[in-house]
């Protein structure tokens, strides 16, 4: 627990920890409107049901990489039973670090012909 | 369609809200609400999306929510154990002392369920092994329990029954086999040929018998058993379709065995009925008293062994009815069905449940045990256990992790009682096969290890709860750090009680260990009537009709070697289960009491000089002389028990007795009483014929000598086959040798016991001091004071004495409870002694308080050193 642990060490994340990530990257969600996000951004290719997306989210809080927010909207939208959550300082440094490692995988992948040229 | 939308919904957040119970405490504290939040907002979406897509959606909730709660448990589960494992590495004597106790336990626990399962729960390995029923014919009026049958009674059975599916019969015999590397005395089962079939056996090579090797004139065959091929033919698979002469004749090989436990006994060779000549002669064809043969059956399908029993019932009372000479009412005659597992398992189920019930007292109390070691241990972890709360664990988080460490140090102990129980396989077979056939089906198997795993876990959830109980009903985390005073007192009283319950159990297991042994010292002191120091004994079976000029040359060379004192001749010796001993009605003229009485004395026959040889003496009369023949008058020698049941005055000599013939026999002598049948039976009634005035083909000989024994019997088969080259020559062995495989098995089972209760003493004795060490430090502030005041040393371990004194006497007082209930369903293993013998309490009595004073002691002395001044100022 007192260790600290560089950010390459939480890499590769699997993908639905990263579409997690991903989700909160423009700002602070609660659960449900975090899977829909995943859902409509992937064209319901990535579909987290409530108890994948809640132990996602608890090893996501466990490793610091996202936190609760205090922050509620207008008391007129709120529900009292949602918790919102929103990327750490540490959370975002790790998004990006994976987003790096697979475009340079993306790159590899090119490079040897696998994928063809990026369209314009 | 709204209101069933909304049912659904309902249902939904039913199945829902149980399957979330699945996940961890802390988890489902945290987030359970917001979950059921999200499930209801997703459930509407998919609703909307049409019937396939709310399938999908339940399918993948429900697969979601079980795999996250298996993962958060695993991640639990991983952290537990690392935990668990550093705490046991820091902590390793306590860890190898833990599991060194519970390895013990189990170990022995789950030995005796090998034993149990094999033999008691195990169905016999033989095709519907468990509705092979024995079929025994009785006599009640005389006692005989399980008359043999003759041909003709298994034809009439066989063909007058309702209910019975097939119908076996079995008898051994012994012949010699020629042929071979060597001429071999085989021991021979003689079958018939459905024998192997109705038992499902298939052969390892070659075949097994079919109806035609049954029928006269049949070519005479054979089926080895594996371990006689193994030992005679060196496992040579063309011994098959091999000639071997025995009784005269050509016999071919037609089968090997495999290696199965053999039924109903250990034999070398198998033939069918038709080739054994004593089976085939005309007596035994035709002569409804010709009793020879064990008849095995199983039951038709649907039907009950009531219903069986009924139906033969019907069969012996048409053979009462119809042959009222050979089933005469003075006798009775009756027929019963014993299941064979049962009958197999007879002699030793009640050794078996005692073992077990002293296995599982034992593992209770390496239970109690190490509960009482895991909560001081936990108290001496109150500030770390405390630390822990306070940075967020729960207290269900932390009781789960005691229990993960009660559980990881259970199958650690589990994994040695493994060991133990495997190791001790020869052992428990070769103590078990002293009462069953059964223990060659003994095995470590895969429900042996099911079961030693589920007992480790089961064990570890017990010595892991206690203390995690304690931690929840104690206000442990609310005290403050470093004062730990009031848990630990709520825990020495816990520990005080599990110590009480040690001392109980100790007392159960020290008076069943005490009885076992006190049996074994009253069996080996008991005098049986006969010495049997430097006798040696041997059987003879003479295949022809010169028995008489055999027995009578045999005894003359005999009684000529090197150094024998005496040789005699007797029908059966004593001890050897040999089974020759039928007791006879007989009519007693001139009694003083019991006259009119039926008498069913043991009858027996002996030449001159055995009761001299055996050790006996005569008490009144004369011995048996060689005038004693078939041309003189035939006479009697009764025992003493006899002569006291009939003539208490003492005047036998002269008296007269009738036995079968109706022929009066005046009696000419009185011998000692000879404990016949066992060391712990009673001497009965018997009566002695002169072996001269008779014709027998298999006697026993008793040769008292002053060299030794292996020499003479080397000489003694010489002897005999120098005679007869025919003759067989059967259990040579000295007497001593008989008495020591009687007492063998009981002496096996006190040793289990005594190791038991020695096992609980040490545990115990560790309890106690344990206890009292905690007491001391847990008492520090105190004695510190008192001894400050001016008290002695002295007196505070006296007064703290008193406290083990108080403690061992409740223990005491429930443990002989128990012992004095459970001391009657002692009566397989104590005989000669009374079951709640009072040498036996009180010893264990006294055992136990002087090991509950030792053991703290040690602790104790711990008073003495200690210096006030430095106490208090600590505290």
């Amino acid at each position: 627990m007192g260790k600290k642990r560089t950010i390459e060490s939480y890499l590769p994340l699997t993908p639905a920890l990263f579409h997690v990530l991903l989700a909160l990257a423009d700002g602070e969600k609660h659960g449900y409107v975090i899977s829909k996000e995943i859902a409509r951004r992937t064209d319901n290719e990535v579909r987290l049901s409530t108890g994948t997306l809640y132990g996602i989210i608890k090893r996501l809080l466990d490793d610091d990489l996202i936190e609760e927010s205090a922050e509620r909207p207008d008391f007129s939208l709120d529900d009292q039973r949602r918790r919102y959550y929103r990327l750490t300082k540490l959370g975002r440094a790790v998004a990006e670090a994976e987003a790096e490692r697979l475009e340079r995988v993306l790159a590899l992948a090119r490079a040897k012909h696998v994928l063809g040229p990026q369209s314009a | 369609m709204a209101a069933t939308a909304d049912t659904t919904v309902t249902r939904s957040q039913r199945i829902f809200n149980a399957l979330l119970r699945l996940l961890p405490g802390d988890f489902r504290e945290h987030f359970a609400g917001e979950m059921r939040s999200v499930f209801h907002d997703q459930e509407g979406d998919a609703r909307a999306a049409g019937r396939v897509a709310y399938a999908r959606f339940c399918w993948d909730s429900i697969r979601g929510l079980i795999a996250t709660a298996f993962r958060e448990h695993r991640e639990i589960l991983f952290q537990d154990v690392d935990y668990g494992l550093r705490l046991m590495r820091k902590e390793l004597s306590f860890t190898v002392v833990v599991i060194a106790i519970l390895g013990m336990a189990i170990g022995a626990a789950t030995a005796a369920f090998m034993a149990a399962n094999a033999i008691l729960i195990q169905p016999l390995p033989f095709a519907g092994g468990n509705h092979l029923i024995h079929l025994q014919q009785r006599r009640p009026a005389i006692g005989v329990e399980n008359m043999a049958f003759s041909v003709k009674e298994i034809e009439d059975y066989r063909s007058r029954n309702h209910t019975l599916d097939s119908v076996i019969e079995f008898h051994e015999m012994i012949f010699s086999l020629l042929g071979g590397r060597e001429p071999e005395r085989v021991d021979t089962g003689v079958v018939s040929a459905n024998f192997f079939r109705v038992l499902g056996v298939t052969p390892l090579y070659g075949r097994t018998f079919m109806d035609e090797d049954d029928r006269p004139n049949a070519r005479p065959v054979l089926i080895l058993s594996y371990n006689f091929w193994q030992k005679a033919f060196g496992g040579d698979p063309n011994v098959v379709g091999g000639k071997y002469s025995m009784n005269d004749k050509q016999h071919v090989v037609v089968g090997i065995l495999p290696p199965i436990p053999q039924f109903p006994s250990e034999v070398d060779v198998y033939m069918p009925t038709v080739a054994c000549p004593t089976r085939s002669g005309e007596h035994a064809l035709h002569d409804r008293s010709w009793h020879m043969m064990n008849v095995y059956a199983t039951l038709r399908p649907k039907v009950t062994l009531a219903e069986a029993q009924a139906d033969l019932n019907q069969v012996a009372d048409h053979l009462r009815t119809t042959y009222p000479d050979d089933y005469p009412s003075a006798k009775g005659y009756e027929i019963r069905l014993q299941p064979v597992h049962e009958e197999l398992a007879h002699d030793i189920r009640p050794v078996l449940v005692v073992l077990a019930a002293a296995a599982g007292l034992l593992l209770l109390l390496a239970c109690a045990n190490v509960t009482g070691i895991m909560m001081s241990r936990v108290l001496a972890r109150t500030r770390e256990l405390t630390v822990r709360t306070i940075l967020g664990a729960s207290r269900k988080r932390i009781t789960r992790s005691l229990i993960t460490e009660g559980v990881m140090l259970a199958l650690l102990g589990g994994s040695i009682g493994w060991v133990l129980a495997y190791s001790s396989l020869g052992l428990v077979v070769r103590f078990t096969s002293k009462f069953t056939s059964l223990a060659s089906q003994l095995q470590f198997t895969p429900q042996v290890a099911l079961f030693c795993v589920l007992l480790s876990l089961g064990c570890g959830l017990v010595v892991g709860g206690g203390p995690a109980l304690g931690v929840r009903y104690t206000p442990l985390f609310t005290a403050e750090i470093g004062n730990t005073y009031l848990p630990q007192r709520i825990s020495s009283k816990t520990r005080s009680i599990l110590v009480a319950a040690q001392l109980a159990l100790s007392v159960v297991l020290l008076v069943g260990a005490g009885l076992a042994l006190r049996t074994v010292i009253h069996l080996q002191h008991v005098d049986p009537g006969f010495r049997p120091g430097g006798i040696l004994t041997a059987r003879f079976y003479v295949l022809n009709e010169k028995c008489r000029e055999f027995f009578d040359q045999l005894l003359k060379r005999t009684r000529n070697l090197n150094g024998v004192e005496s040789a005699g001749l007797a029908s059966t010796i004593p001890l050897h289960a040999v089974g020759f001993d039928r007791p006879e009605p007989v009519e007693v003229r001139d009694a003083k009491i019991g006259q009119g009485e039926k008498s069913n004395p043991v009858i027996r026959i002996v030449s001159p000089d055995y009761f001299r040889t055996l050790g006996a003496s005569i008490l009144q009369g004369r011995d048996f002389t060689e005038q004693d023949n078939d041309e003189s008058r035939p006479v009697l020698i009764i025992n003493q028990h006899m002569a006291n049941h009939y003539w208490p005055d003492g005047n036998v000599l002269g008296k007269e007795i009738a036995v079968s013939d109706g022929k009066w026999i005046p009696i000419i002598g009185v011998v000692s009483d000879m404990r016949h049948s066992g060391l712990d039976r009673e001497p009965v009634d018997e009566v002695y014929g002169s072996f001269g005035e008779t014709r027998q083909s298999v006697m026993s000989i008793a040769v008292r000598t002053s060299q030794p024994l292996q020499e003479l019997s080397q000489q003694l088969a010489w002897i005999a086959h120098d005679i007869d080259p025919d003759v067989v020559v059967a259990d040579t062995q000295p007497l001593m040798q008989v008495r020591d495989n009687w007492l063998a098995s009981r002496r096996t089972t006190a040793m289990f016991l005594t190791l038991f209760a020695v096992v609980a003493l040490c545990i115990t004795a560790s309890g106690i001091s344990g206890l009292m060490a905690l007491a001391v430090g847990e008492r520090k502030h105190e004695i510190g004071v008192r001894l400050a005041l001016g008290a002695t040393p002295r007196l505070v371990i006296r007064s703290m004495m008193r406290q083990v004194l108080l403690l061992t006497l409740l223990g005491l007082g429930a443990g002989f409870a128990v012992a004095w209930e459970a001391a009657r369903s002692m009566s397989a293993v104590v005989s000669g002694i009374a079951p709640r013998d009072a040498v036996t309490f009180a010893v264990s009595s006294a055992l136990l308080i002087a090991v509950a004073i030792a053991s703290s002691f040690v602790p104790l002395q711990r008073i003495a050193k200690l210096d006030p001044v430095v106490l208090l100022a600590t505290e």
